[in-house]
């Protein structure tokens, strides 16, 4: 360190002048900016410049009234006094350096140069070297404890310096242990040793290398890719020296940018190798991906794409499709609704039919933008429609010659003809049976085509099985008489409903009770047993034949699939009922099965979905003590009347003739076990609503489930707001028992033996998650994420609860009302959760409405619980 | 019931012509007029008076529903009741005869030997 060459002449100036007076009255004392003093032997300053006050911040009069060795830091007290001794003992100059205190008490570094006067006194500059100090420091720290690693390396590839950092970095235990091993850095350090000869050509040329990327062996022989930082280091003469530099581990970055390599030409190859046209775009529309397909498709020229302005690109698209407005009418409402999903059918100027279907971008549950797939299906749909055409053709071409054979035969083998030998009339039943199948061949086949192309159409109606299975068993005792089996019914079930096509489930009965005919030994029977498993009912149809063949199990249920090629003579029959069954079983929401057992039989069962029925009396839990509910009703033969139908439904009533009474007995200890409640809507002293209203703002009450019986509900319904009531269902007078107990049971009792079933329409499956976890413990929750998923989900299962979503993509919410209110049903709770705030016609139609936004987690789990009354 | 006792049956297929003819006479009893095509049966209906007409629908020339058209046009055959007789017995096909006015639909192949019973059933669910 070079700190004290400015002062050297004012030494030699002190050389001369040795006398103190000279020395502190000389201006050169007073005007230096360095710290000067004059000590005694006696270890006090005697004169001290003015620097030191402005240093320091005593004044000289403090720092001239105690020991100087006072305000030297304790540690660097000795060698201070042992470099000032020295002075007395002949040496010419002493150099040392300390801590001195300031008067804040902070320390600054001071670097001492001192010669001897007269008489034990002695003279010295001091100069603050605090901040060379501070930067060795921290340069010292960063070389120590820095992560980058730092080097020295002569020219010819040996390390003259490492940190312990770079030590790290290449997997040595130490520097030390580095130095030793790293001796020749070219080929023992760089993957490709003419990186060295790089990194030396271009510190030759620019006296500095910036981000020098390298593959490097560590100690252990893995590779790792550093960055250099480095410099050349050169004596005064401008000879080099050595170089010096940073090294930093970005194995981790290069890795991550593989990645993402990999990851775009995955996306690049993947958009390149469909067949369908691809182009994402950002909020703003502005197109971000694209392939190749897509601007063939649309002849938009592809290398401008990222460089065209929205409109620019949309302007050409709209001039190749038949109508722009629609075109652009979709695109708009895209924009507007960034997370909705797209799908239309856009036909081209040029004939062909494109299918456009496009999801939003999502970054974790941010929207980012819009990825959009068109489908050129204009062949598809000419397949289609020949192969529509073809199936109608050939169905009308096969059945024409068809009905000339089976006809003439069928003369023959009736006698129209007049009687002919038996041979003959052998050989004609032969041919009058093949043609028969044929028939049903053709049948099923079309059959098939239509399950698969998804156009069998099903008329959905809650049908009482009892009789339809007493319907298909007429239709087939002929059959069975053939084969010298009978059909026996066994342990009925009443008042069982399902909701089905009746027509399509008769065909399966017919089906599995031919089958069964066919495969059983003359002269059994077949049992047909109905019974109920949980949620389902079962339909089973047991035969006593050889059972199904172990290998062939698998296969029971495919097309054409029979045990044995030679059962299809033997046994007449398709090869196709059991796959038709099947299909039909389940597009009506059920399952088919069987169970078989070689030598003694088969059942083939099927479970379709119980319609929502009152659960009848056994099924019930026993309950100790019956659910109790208040009748608010201010006629007395109607309160009468209803007591005694909710008596017979299971439940012990308490009548109160008008409001106050009714607040009497919700006042009572044990109030708050009532389970539902009714009230008349017409009452003498005060209305129903304010009751209701009340009975709301009572923490006891607020989630009773009221239900409201009027000569008048529906008209009067319409005063309510909904907001702030969860009334199950409005019954009107004359009062239907059914109903009424079907409401109560509903609000009140539901199934103690099974969770709730809650089906969830929401087009956001944020959403959707959310009151999945909320709801859960309590109830089971199926989603439909649009109308048409909904109507299916309600037509084929039953629920206890409809959480209802007003806006959905492809219409409103309201619009399943109707299909939740049908008269042959009954009334399913619906819980309407919508951004929008509904207005009082919709509140009463509704069991409840929350506003998505004002909703709380518990204020909806406590609304769908108190729906259900699945606390009770 | 209202009797059922002439028959007009429109079909172009001579074979099952036959087939048809000989279940409606001979196990049916009924007096039938043969029409092979759309037309022939417009020209005979008026004069022929039937109490039904059996129409199919697949002919060359005027198809079955234009014969139905045509014969609802004349004041002799406004009203005779009309069955569909035909191969075409697809769900849409079907309920659109049926928004057409006819009685109802037999499908092909039918057999000659119930052919009668069946036609009977229907008119007695109409006219029964």
């Amino acid at each position: 360190m070079n700190c004290h060459s400015q002062i050297t002449p004012s030494i030699a100036l002190l050389r001369r002048a040795l006398r103190i007076s000279e020395v502190s009255e000389s201006p050169f004392f007073t005007l230096s900016p360095e710290l000067l003093c004059i000590a005694g032997g006696d270890g006090y300053f005697r004169e001290l410049n003015p620097v030191w006050e402005k240093t320091f911040g005593f004044t000289n009069s403090q720092l001239q009234a105690s020991p100087y060795t006072e305000f030297i830091h304790p540690e660097d007290r000795k060698a201070t006094i042992e470099a000032i001794a020295s002075l007395s003992t002949g040496s010419q100059t002493s150099c040392f350096e300390h801590c001195f205190r300031c008067q804040d008490g902070s320390y600054k570094w001071l670097s001492w140069k001192a010669v001897p006067l007269t008489e034990g006194f002695w003279y010295a500059h001091a100069h603050d070297t605090t901040s060379c100090k501070q930067a060795e420091a921290k340069y010292r720290s960063i070389y120590e404890n820095g992560v980058e690693g730092i080097f020295q390396t002569t020219p010819d590839g040996h390390y003259i310096r490492a940190n312990p950092a770079l030590a790290r970095i290449y997997g040595y235990a130490s520097s030390s242990q580095m130095l030793e091993a790293l001796t020749d850095i070219e080929h023992q350090l760089y993957v490709d040793s003419n990186r060295r000869t790089e990194f030396r050509r271009l510190l030759q040329e620019n006296d500095i290398v910036s981000d020098f990327e390298s593959e490097v062996y560590c100690q252990d022989g893995s590779i790792i890719w550093i960055s250099e930082n480095a410099r050349c280091v050169r004596d005064e003469e401008g000879n080099l020296l050595y170089y010096e530099g940073f090294v930093e581990n970005i194995t981790e970055r290069k890795q991550a940018e593989a990645e993402l390599e990999q990851s775009l030409s995955l996306l690049r190859a993947t958009l390149e190798s469909t067949v369908n046209g691809i182009l994402a775009v950002d909020l703003e529309g502005k197109a971000i991906a694209y392939n190749q397909k897509f601007t063939e498709m649309w002849d938009i020229p592809s290398e401008s794409l990222n460089q065209q302005s929205v409109g620019d690109r949309l302007r050409l698209m709209m001039a190749r499709v038949k109508d722009p407005q629609a075109f652009i009418a979709k695109v708009n409402s895209l924009y507007d609704n960034p997370e909705a999903e797209g799908y239309d059918i856009l036909e081209l100027i040029d004939g062909s039919i494109i299918e456009r279907y496009s999801l939003p971008q999502r970054i974790g549950a941010k929207i980012v933008g819009r990825v959009s797939s068109f489908w050129d299906i204009t062949e598809r749909q000419k397949i289609e429609r020949m192969k529509n055409e073809f199936v109608s053709m050939v169905s009308h071409e096969l059945r024409t010659p068809l009905t000339s054979i089976r006809g003439s035969l069928s003369l023959i083998v009736g006698g129209v003809a007049g009687e002919i030998p038996p041979q003959a009339k052998a050989l004609v039943e032969i041919g009058y049976k093949n043609s028969e199948r044929l028939v049903l061949l053709i049948n099923d086949i079309l059959d098939i085509e239509k399950i698969e192309s998804g156009k069998m159409d099903f008329k959905m109606e809650p049908v009482e099985l009892i009789p339809l299975r007493e319907q298909a068993i007429e239709a087939n005792i002929a059959y069975g008489e053939q084969f010298g089996v009978k059909f026996k019914l066994h342990n009925d079930l009443s008042n069982v409903k399902v909701l089905v096509d009746s027509d399509r489930l008769m065909q399966v009965l017919a089906n599995l009770l031919s089958n069964a005919a066919k495969f059983s030994p003359q002269g059994e029977t077949v049992a047909i047993a109905i019974s109920r498993e949980d949620l389902s009912i079962r339909v089973e149809v047991r035969d006593r034949g050889p059972g199904i063949p172990e290998a062939f199990r698998p296969n029971i249920f495919q097309k054409f699939a029979q045990a044995d090629s030679s059962d299809t003579r033997q046994k007449g029959g398709t090869g196709l009922g059991l796959s038709i069954s099947k299909a039909i079983i389940e597009k009506l929401g059920g399952q088919i099965g069987f169970e078989t057992d070689t030598g003694a039989g088969t059942t083939f069962y099927f479970l379709l979905p119980k319609w929502q029925q009152l659960p009848p009396l056994e099924d019930q839990r026993p309950d100790p003590a019956p659910l109790r509910i208040p009748i608010c009703e201010n006629d007395r033969d109607t309160a009468k009347l209803l007591s005694l139908m909710l008596s017979q439904g299971g439940f012990d009533t308490d009548i109160a003739y008008n409001a106050m009474e009714a607040k009497q007995l919700l006042a009572q200890p044990g109030a708050n076990e009532y389970a539902a409640m009714t009230v008349d809507l017409a009452m003498p002293d005060t209305d129903c609503i304010s009751l209701i209203r009340e009975l709301r703002e009572h923490e006891n009450f607020r989630h009773l489930p009221i239900v409201v019986v009027s000569a008048k509900a529906q008209q009067e319904g319409k005063g309510f707001t909904g907001s702030g009531f969860a009334v199950i269902d409005w019954l009107d007078k004359p009062i239907d028992q059914g109903r009424l107990i079907a409401a109560v049971k509903q609000a009140a009792l539901h199934r103690a033996d099974r969770k709730p079933r809650i089906l969830h329409i929401e087009d956001d499956t944020d959403l959707l998650q959310v009151v999945s976890v909320i709801v859960g413990d309590v109830a089971d929750i199926s989603h439909a994420v649009n109308l048409q998923d909904a109507q299916q989900k309600l037509a084929t299962q039953t629920f206890d609860l409809v959480i209802l979503d007003l806006e959905l993509p492809d219409g409103s919410g309201w619009e399943l009302l109707p299909l939740l209110k049908c008269q042959s049903k009954l009334p399913v709770p619906v819980l309407v959760f919508s951004a929008q705030d509904v207005g009082q016609e919709t509140a009463r139609k509704v069991a409840a409405t929350l506003v998505k936004s004002r909703t709380s987690n518990q204020d909806l789990l406590d609304t769908i619980k108190s729906l259900i009354a699945n606390g009770k | 019931m209202k009797p059922l006792t002439r028959i007009i049956l429109v079909e172009d297929d001579p074979d099952i012509q036959v087939v048809a003819r000989l279940g409606l006479e001979a196990v049916g009893g009924f007096t039938v007029e043969l029409c092979s095509s759309g037309s022939e049966a417009i020209a005979s209906a008026p004069d022929f008076g039937p109490d039904l007409i059996l129409l199919d629908v697949m002919m060359p020339g005027m198809d079955g529903l234009s014969t139905l058209k045509a014969l609802r046009e004349m004041p002799k055959t406004v009203e005779t009741p009309v069955m569909i007789l035909s191969a075409k017995v697809q769900t849409h096909e079907v309920a659109h005869y049926q928004e057409l006015g006819v009685l109802d639909v037999i499908s092909k192949p039918f057999d000659p030997m119930t052919l009668p019973a069946t036609i009977l059933n229907i008119w007695a669910q109409h006219y029964g």
